[in-house]
């Protein structure tokens, strides 16, 4: 209709677009450095996370300690890397169950219509209308900080974090996944598909999944971002991750009285851990939204919490 | 008329849910509340006689139902530690975390709508770009931090604000506000973010509108024509904003615990440390119902907003 | 002088680094009281031309040469606060969304009033009263009340009337009408035209009748000027035109014009390709599908020959 001419970026293949623009490029590049910190902590990191030296505490950014050092003599830089590990494992494993929940409700719902459409929307609207932040506080005080062991397997504190935000995600990743997958049942293929024959099941996950995956994982990708916060805050109250071993909220628990007293180091290396990952994350949601879903306004539509 | 009644039945049986589900899960823990308080030396003796004394002997049921007949009458019930009138905790607390958060609040919504509008207005330029960063920031940065950062800039670094506690009003309304700002700017950047770009989103999508080119094309001014394209624009915003008004509670205890300010956080964490079952049931529910108001708000103004959905 | 000059009207889209124009360089008049139709196949540059005339191009289009002398008045040159005195004042447009092109969320009777109060002088009692009496004008029942009413209260062809009354509420001296039934079906279609030849006759404003059904524009417009490619081909009397087209492009139209069994007034389509700017060349756009074209054609446009009113681009019109 227009004569406006595709953009380049349109016609590459999706990972080439992405990392065409400035923001899916930064995006991309900081997730695979916090990714490769946290699966690779014990040959990138320096010094013990959590070996105490109170000859060497609060020591400043230097050669040896590149980060600085902590109130007992730890050295930030390792805790930073080994911090990266229970912050993306909240984010993702969080997001895991969110989706694998999302998605199976919000596919069969807009499979089977009728009742169980009616159903299984309606508790995603109940599960929505749960604040995320004071649940995840409420759950860990009442269930009690302390790992959790279920016959011989012991589990850190957070997977109860991991459990119930998975539990909050599944929600708006229903949604999307409803929505699209609404449009794909009604189109031709999935009715010449069922005139073939094929299972029911079989068009559900072979044929409707794949084509509405792409605003799930936009959403997906925000969301880990949201989950990496939630853990950082609840770690920095003491609920989350316990000390002593390292997480990016419990530094800067530590660290908190030091901005008096002036030992910058130890407050925001830590943050911008934080601050730097999570803008990873949403960069690289939204330029994976520029590119999938380009309709939409970059930065709306996210889930509030 | 029935919708609204139905909404707000609904969100009564949400709480109403949600109070169950908290009440079973006190009780669903192996531990007893006896053995928290009583210490783990405490003889099976002494154990039976605390939950004797404290009714925690009956079924969970009856205890339910008793305490929610107490809070039909606005009775929450005692402390199980220090015996305390929770009701008294929360009447005391609640008021201060409500203040951070209406500050917040509309902190949020007087830097983030016209924020939002102008980059709707001026799409692609300078504006726009500094919209989009600071929403990115905004999402990005935790609260928390951003806390930690705003006291050493502000109070350690340039000695304007305190660095922390809470000023009461009646200590005068400049040292009360002053010790407000830091709090309610950490807790408000993250909701400036996500009202902006609501804002931005839904504005935009009016100036596409073929009534707008109308209204244009009718030669009406621009301060008529912004208004039109406000009124249109505003359901999805005003949803999202009292949305946020009820999320911001949650974040409100991450805040209380930065400026160690006197709110319901410090309430329900010290029950928290202490296991004090009945104080964080309440709190929790408290702020789920603060929650579950925000967003009947939202659903009530967006229906009223909607002249097709409207009376 | 004419009440409307549209001469040399260039209109471009900044594609790709450089400057597409959609329409090239297109010269017509309406005098005052004129009604002037203008018609040409879907993406002939119509309703480019007439947002261009309002000034109201979408970004990031823009008008690249050429002059639009209303009144005597260079509206390509004019400033803002001019143009939204005239808009909707002096000069009024209707478009073809009559669905949506009502605000949704206000009474129809504050989007009127507000159309007067911009541009007259009024109590709002004096803006009301004018409000209805435009209502009645165009033909809406209990206009009082109706006033109250939202858009999603009344039907598409009612819609289309409260955008008409809003048009001509200020007595403009030009109505543009952009393709202004589409959107409706036949029997409204009908009325509504009715509609327009009513009021022109009885407020005396000049037309210009965007369409691509010649029939509608025959029974409404006296003159018409055909469009291709974003160039004019012939600028005629309806009559003529209808009885002796002269330029190519034109008698294909009219051969299109359906026989009884087809769909009253809709085109049918001519043979060849549809025209398309990104292969469009320097000879005349209807080249590629014409049957006397030939070698120059394609490589040089025709000069416009002819004096007002009636004006051909055609190589082989003198002959
Ligand atoms: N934003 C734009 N960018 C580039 N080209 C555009 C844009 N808007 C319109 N055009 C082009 O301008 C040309 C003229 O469009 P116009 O809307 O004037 O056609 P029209 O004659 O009114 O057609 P119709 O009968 O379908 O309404 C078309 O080829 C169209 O593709
Ligand atoms: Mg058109």
């Amino acid at each position: 209709m227009t004569l406006s001419a595709v953009p380049a970026s349109l016609r590459l293949p999706p990972w080439r677009a992405l990392l065409l623009r400035p923001a899916g490029l930064t995006g991309t590049i900081i997730v695979a450095i916090v990714t490769v910190a946290a699966l690779a902590a014990p040959l990138i990191a320096t010094h013990d996370p959590i070996a105490v030296d109170l000859s060497r505490k609060l020591l400043p950014p230097g050669a040896t300690h590149w980060l600085g050092t902590d109130q007992t003599g730890r050295d930030i830089f390792s805790r930073i890397v080994w911090g990266a590990r229970p912050s993306l494992a909240v984010g993702l494993l969080a997001v895991l169950i969110g989706a694998a929940g999302g998605i199976m409700f919000g596919l069969t719902a807009a499979f089977a219509r009728g009742w169980w459409e009616q159903v299984a929307m309606r508790i995603m609207d109940g599960l929505a209308s749960i604040p995320l932040l004071i649940w995840a506080i409420a759950i860990t005080g009442i269930v009690g900080i302390g790992p959790v062991r279920i016959g011989m397997w012991t589990f850190p504190n957070e997977s109860k974090l991991i459990l119930l935000i998975g539990l909050l995600y599944m929600p708006p990743l229903a949604r999307v996944t409803y929505g699209s997958a609404l449009l794909e049942v009604r189109a031709d293929y999935v009715q010449a598909r069922r005139l073939q024959g094929a299972g029911a099941s079989a068009i559900m996950l072979g044929d409707v999944l794949p084509n509405c995956l792409s605003p799930v994982i936009v959403q997906a990708t925000l969301l880990i971002a949201v989950g990496i916060v939630v853990e950082a805050s609840l770690s920095f109250i003491g609920l989350g991750v316990e000390p002593p071993f390292p997480s990016w909220g419990g530094m800067l628990a530590d660290a908190r009285r030091y901005i008096f007293s002036g030992e910058w180091w130890t407050y925001i290396f830590p943050g911008l851990a934080i601050s730097l990952t999570v803008i990873g994350f949403n960069l690289l949601g939204d330029g994976l939204r520029d590119i999938l879903d380009p309709r939409k306004v970059s930065g709306s539509g996210r889930m509030v919490v | 008329m029935f919708v609204i009644l139905g909404r707000v039945l609904s969100s009564l049986g949400v709480l109403v849910a949600v109070s169950i589900v908290l009440f079973t899960l006190v009780h669903a823990i192996p531990v007893s509340p006896a053995r928290v308080v009583l210490g783990g030396d405490a003889s099976e003796e002494d154990i039976a006689e605390f939950e004797r004394d404290n009714g925690l002997d009956r079924p969970v049921i009856v205890q339910y139902l008793s305490w929610a007949g107490g809070v039909m009458k606005g009775d929450l019930g005692r402390s199980l530690i220090d015996n305390t009138v929770i009701a008294v905790t929360i009447s005391q607390t609640l008021p201060v975390t409500l203040e951070l958060v209406l500050w917040s609040f509309c902190l949020a919504l007087v830097i983030a709508v016209p924020l939002g509008v102008l980059s709707a207005y001026h799409e692609d330029r300078w504006i726009d770009h500094l919209a989009r960063v600071v929403a990115t920031l905004g999402v990005s940065i935790p609260t928390f931090w951003l806390g930690l950062m705003l006291i050493a800039w502000g109070a350690v670094g340039l000695g304007w604000f305190p660095a922390g506690g809470y000023v009461p009003w009646s200590a005068g309304a400049k040292p009360h506000l002053l010790s407000m700002t830091l709090p309610s700017v950490s807790l408000g950047l993250y909701y400036v973010a996500i009202i902006s770009r609501m804002t931005r989103s839904s504005v935009g999508d009016v100036l596409m509108a073929d009534h707008v080119r109308v209204s244009r094309a009718m030669g009406l001014s621009r301060g008529r024509i912004l208004i039109y394209v406000l009124r249109n624009a505003l359901s999805p915003v005003v949803t999202v904003a009292a949305m946020s008004f009820g999320y911001m509670f949650g974040w409100a205890l991450i805040v209380e615990q930065v400026f160690t300010i006197p709110g319901m956080s410090r309430a329900l964490l010290n029950a928290i440390f202490r296991r004090d079952y009945l104080v964080i049931v309440n709190v929790v529910l408290v702020i789920t119902a603060m929650f579950l108001v925000a967003n009947l708000i939202a659903d009530l103004l967006y229906r009223w907003l909607d002249p097709r959905t409207a009376r | 002088m004419a009440l409307l000059e549209v001469e040399n009207l260039g209109i471009g889209f900044p594609t790709g680094g450089r400057i597409v124009e959609v329409v090239r360089g297109v010269s017509f008049k309406i005098e005052a009281g004129e009604s002037v139709g203008l018609v040409g196949e879907s993406g002939s540059g119509k309703s480019q031309t007439a947002l261009a005339i309002m000034r109201l191009l979408r970004e990031p289009g823009r008008i690249t040469r050429g002059a639009v002398r209303f009144d005597g008045t260079d509206l390509t040159q004019a400033d803002e606060a001019t143009m939204r005195r005239l808009r909707g004042g002096a000069v009024s447009i209707v478009f073809q969304d009559a669905l949506s092109g009502l605000n949704p969320v206000f009474p129809v009777g504050v989007q009127l009033m507000d159309v007067i109060a911009a541009h007259r002088d009024v109590t709002r009692e004096q803006a009301r009263e004018r409000a209805v009496a435009m209502l009645n004008l165009v033909g809406i029942r209990n206009a009082e009340e109706r006033l109250g009413h939202f858009p999603h209260q009344f039907s598409g062809g009612m819609r289309q009337r409260v955008l008409i009354a809003m048009a001509v509420a200020c007595e403009p001296k030009l109505l543009i009408a952009d393709e202004p039934t589409t959107a409706l079906d036949v029997t409204v279609q009908a009325q509504i035209v009715a509609l327009l030849r009513d009021l022109r006759e009885r407020l005396g404003l000049s037309l210009l009748f965007i369409t691509h059904n010649l029939d509608l524009m025959g029974e409404i417009c006296s003159r018409a000027v055909v469009l291709y490619g974003g160039l004019m081909m012939e600028d005629s009397p309806v009559e003529t035109l209808f009885t002796a087209p002269s330029h190519p492009y034109s008698r294909a139209l009219l051969d299109c014009v359906p026989r009884l069994e087809d769909e009253p007034g809709m085109l049918r389509p001519i043979e060849g390709a549809a025209f398309t700017l990104a292969t469009a060349e320097a000879g005349c756009p209807f080249a590629p599908r014409c049957v006397l074209a030939d070698a120059r054609c394609g490589r040089e446009h025709p000069p416009e020959t002819g004096q007002h009113p009636h004006r051909i681009a055609c190589w082989w019109s003198g002959s």
